[in-house]
């Protein structure tokens, strides 16, 4: 009797299960597939110079502001910030209130063991301007504010110490942060949008002293899920519980541009959504650009570049194939803000003190041919640093070693004391990664120059070395690119910019007095034609002192999947990822044919 | 005149090493095995000695001849790349790498595997626990493992890749000659050698030694075929040397290639490299054959 009784009961507890699990359903889980191509570098906002770190700690921390998502330029927001701040009327003082709701979030419990921990505040702000100034930490950040805030040099030149106040940067009260200017510099509202600038909690250094930045803790709609994190490999985030929201841009404020990208019906269907939109996001490291494209080809990344040696057979007269069409790929074109270069280490005895000799290099580099075999022609051929679109940049200067001519650059290195190469030592060329492409690239230098008489021999590395090898002056070398951290071209000025040396974003280390009078003019200066001259000069005489051999201005050329529902092309700023949003059973579909 | 009936003249002897030979030679595929072999000796030297220009085809820029496809132009029989170089000739050139690296590797793991083998199969104790424990430490890592870090602690150069092969392939050898040495120390031959007074010097190296030598041959042969395996990998995960063509680099470029329909390089490097080591593979099997005391009997 006892027997069937639990029988029954067992039967009654098992059917109860049943139903609730049929009621509810299975819960879709909403996976994002994004990718970095190089290996990143540890979670230190101070240390944050490269666009694969801050692309994925972008979408982990905050900022006081953001950009506006859909519009057409690149707008400012608020973000952990309540409004925009207010502006004294000489232009000196910034006052900016923060939210209250901003809370910092520990997936391992370990800093905050209920994981939701503090709100972020005013303090938090001011220790992480004050580690961008603190000497030691060699931040590669520091020339966003070096000189322009009040009492920050004379801070860091004085001991750094973190208990004492800096006037230009302090907090009134708890979330109210007061920003004081030595000059007025209306570009310091971009850099407080920048990855440099996310709050770190001290309690999070406290408890693990050097390895903090293996935990970064944000406030951002993600967090890195430590569990399906394999490092070099992927990062996966997970969404925030406790992060204070934000919903999807009204449809009246999208740009024309977007718009017409998106669609006008998509922008009303999620204008007023809350973000975001995924549970998980994976971003992989994929150094291969072949991997990269068959991981697309197969579903297995929601959007990606097109590789140089796909370009072909993917595009066509600007125009995507058939094949690609019919699988509902998108192909979304658009200019970047944005520059690559080969550059000399002008600390080098040699390089650094025969400008004749880095002008001939840069003749003997064959920029067309670059052009077309490396960038399919999807670029425009670089004439100084200042990209096209930005005051500064002069369409009609041309200039003359930015362009291939190989008789030429042989006359000037005889002019430079070393006819045919005759004298000069074997040149060391740092690399940053063992792909194939970026090989062929640095076989593309090395040939060149051997043409010209120039023997240049390949040093082995990957992204972390080669980055901290520039900091320490050691690179001969390098081939890098720079993107746009906000849209003024001070911002690509300042690579050439003297006191921004390494472990500042100057990997040349020239410094030209004349260059650097000019950037400091123009860096004070409101956004005018007056401005833009300056800058225009500047960009010039760096041009012809050649610290760099000139590469190009890339345009874009993303292909997106079909499932791909809310991608608009940003170039600059980070943590867009709670914007997209994916149709998964699209994705399963189209992945299943 | 008187003759005696039994007559003086007798046919010599042969020694095992001419028997061996002899047997080698009788092996139809393994001579045609070696003459490929060697036409790939003669390649590389062609290749290094810039016959016919191959090393400038190999290594100089042509832009406006990219991606020639394979079997269209009697100059570029296998095609060009993507920087308009000759396939053809950089496989003869990655011929000209594989085979240094393998020679250079076995000349440095001879006489490591040989000293440790011999010693601690000859004098067996405390040498031979020590020499076992460093074997049994360097097999238990995984071989390429060992390489990578050799790389990139000691630097890229072709002499420090095959030095690095030398490193992890030299234990395999030294257990073979371990092996032999403690068999053949117990074997009358090595008894009369002390009893005559041979000291332990000429005894591993003139008595000894020569007994095991046809191991090393054979392990010399078929080094190369891990070598340049090896070597293929390397460059496949980007650490091989920039700027000079091997079979590993070209199967490096083609995979970006061969989606957009060029196969210039997957097809020449692959073809040099299969044909190298089924013909190393087969030389190197008939080769341990012939050594072999104990087959030659065998039909």
């Amino acid at each position: 009797m006892k027997r069937k009784l639990f029988i029954s009961l067992l039967l009654v507890v098992l059917a109860g299960m049943a139903l609730i699990s049929c009621s509810q359903g299975p819960k879709e889980v909403k996976v994002l597939h994004r990718y970095v191509v190089s290996k990143i570098q540890p979670f230190d906002p101070a240390k944050m110079t490269d666009l694969y770190t801050a692309s994925i700690y972008g979408d982990i921390g905050e900022a006081l502001f953001q950009y506006k998502y859909t519009a057409d330029t690149y707008q400012l927001e608020p973000l952990i910030a309540t409004s925009m701040p207010t502006v004294s009327a000489d232009g000196l003082v910034y006052t900016i209130k923060l939210r209250k709701d901003a809370y910092f979030y520990d997936p391992l419990k370990e800093v905050f063991p209920k994981g939701k921990g503090r709100a972020v505040n005013a303090h938090d702000f001011v220790y992480s301007i004050k580690r961008l100034a603190d000497p030691a930490n060699e931040s590669g950040g520091w020339w966003l504010y070096d000189g322009y805030i009040k009492g920050l040099n004379e801070w860091a030149k004085n001991g750094a110490d973190y208990s004492k106040v800096v006037e230009g940067f302090k907090a009134l009260d708890d979330y109210t942060i007061q920003l004081t200017l030595t000059k007025p510099y209306p570009q310091i509202l971009y850099t407080l949008a920048m990855p440099f600038t996310y709050p770190v909690p001290k309690e999070l250094m406290d408890k693990y002293g050097d390895e903090w930045t293996n935990n970064p803790i944000g406030t951002g709609a993600y967090y890195l899920n430590h569990d399906e994190t394999i490092p070099d490999s992927q990062y996966v985030l997970d969404k925030n519980p406790s992060w204070h929201g934000q919903k999807f841009p009204a449809a009246e404020e999208a740009g024309t541009a977007v718009t017409k990208k998106l669609g006008a019906d998509v922008l009303k269907k999620y204008a007023g959504k809350k973000l975001p939109f995924v549970d998980k996001v994976v971003w992989y490291v994929l150094e291969e650009s072949s991997v990269q494209w068959l991981k697309f080809l197969n579903g297995e990344i929601d959007f990606s570049g097109i590789p140089k040696d796909n370009f072909d057979s993917t595009v066509v007269n600007g125009k995507l194939t058939k094949e690609m069409i019919s699988k509902g790929i998108k192909l979304d074109i658009n200019p970047t803000l944005d520059v690559t270069y080969n550059f000399f280490n002008m600390d080098d005895p040699i390089l650094g003190k025969n400008k004749k000799l880095r002008q001939a290099m840069s003749m003997a580099y064959n920029h067309e041919k670059a052009l077309e075999i490396f960038y399919n022609g999807r670029a425009e051929l670089a004439q100084t640093l200042i990209p096209p679109g930005l005051g500064g940049y002069d369409p009609n200067f041309k200039n003359p070693y930015a362009t291939y001519n190989l008789e030429k650059a042989k006359q000037l290195l005889a002019e430079a004391g070393y006819p045919g190469g005759k004298g000069l030592p074997t040149f060391k060329y740092q690399m940053y990664s063992s792909s194939s492409t970026h090989r062929q690239m640095v076989e593309f230098f090395i040939d060149n120059m051997k043409d010209l008489g120039i023997k240049v021999e390949a040093v082995p590395g990957d992204w972390p070395t080669f980055l901290q090898r520039i900091d320490k002056h050691e690179v001969q070398l390098g081939g890098i690119a720079w993107g746009a951290d906000y849209p003024d071209a001070q911002n690509f000025l300042q690579l050439n910019y003297g006191p921004n040396k390494a472990p500042g974003p100057n990997a040349a280390n020239y410094d030209n007095p004349k260059f650097n009078a000019l950037y400091k003019k123009g860096a004070f200066m409101q956004q005018s034609p007056e401005r833009d001259k300056i800058y225009a000069e500047a960009a010039q005489i760096a041009a012809e002192d050649c610290p760099w051999i000139m590469g190009v201005h890339r345009l874009s050329y993303a292909l997106e999947q079909p499932w791909l529902l809310t991608r608009v092309f940003r170039d600059i700023g980070a943590g867009y990822t709670k914007y997209l949003d994916i149709d998964t059973k699209m994705r399963d579909e189209k992945t299943k044919k | 005149m008187l003759e005696k009936t039994v007559s003086t003249s007798y046919r010599e002897g042969k020694s095992p090493f001419t028997l061996s030979m002899l047997r080698l030679w009788r092996n139809r595929l393994a001579m045609a095995a070696l003459l490929v072999v060697i036409l790939y000796i003669l390649l590389a030297l062609m290749g290094e000695l810039n016959i016919f220009h191959i090393k400038d085809m190999a290594s100089n820029n042509n832009f406006d001849l990219r991606y020639m496809k394979p079997f269209t132009h009697i100059e570029h029989l296998f095609g060009t790349d993507n920087f308009g170089r000759d396939v053809l000739s950089r496989a003869i050139m990655g011929t000209k790498i594989s085979l240094f690296l393998g020679f250079v590797s076995g000349l440095l793991m001879i006489p490591i595997a040989i000293f440790f083998g011999s010693l601690s199969g000859y004098y067996s104790g405390w040498f031979d626990d020590v020499a076992m424990y460093i074997m049994s430490v360097i097999v238990a890592i995984p071989g390429m493992l060992i390489i990578l870090s050799l790389i990139q602690v000691a630097g890229r150069s072709f002499f420090i890749i095959a030095f690095a092969f030398a490193v992890t392939g030299w234990v395999g050898l030294a257990r073979v000659i371990r092996g032999s040495f403690m068999q053949a120390k117990e074997f009358e031959y090595v008894l009369a050698a002390k009893n005559l007074g041979a000291g332990d010097f000429r005894i591993i190296f003139r008595h000894i030694l020569p007994n095991v030598f046809h191991f090393i041959i054979v392990r010399f042969v078929l080094n190369f075929v891990g070598v340049i395996k090896s070597e293929v990998f390397l460059a496949y995960v980007g650490l091989s040397i920039i700027g000079v063509p091997t079979w590993g680099t070209m199967l490096d470029d083609s995979k970006l290639e061969l989606m957009s329909g060029n196969w210039q390089n997957l097809i020449a490097a692959t073809l040099f490299m299969f044909l190298f080591l089924v013909s190393l593979n087969i030389f190197g099997d008939a080769l341990r054959d012939s050594l072999d005391p104990k087959l030659k009997n065998v039909v």
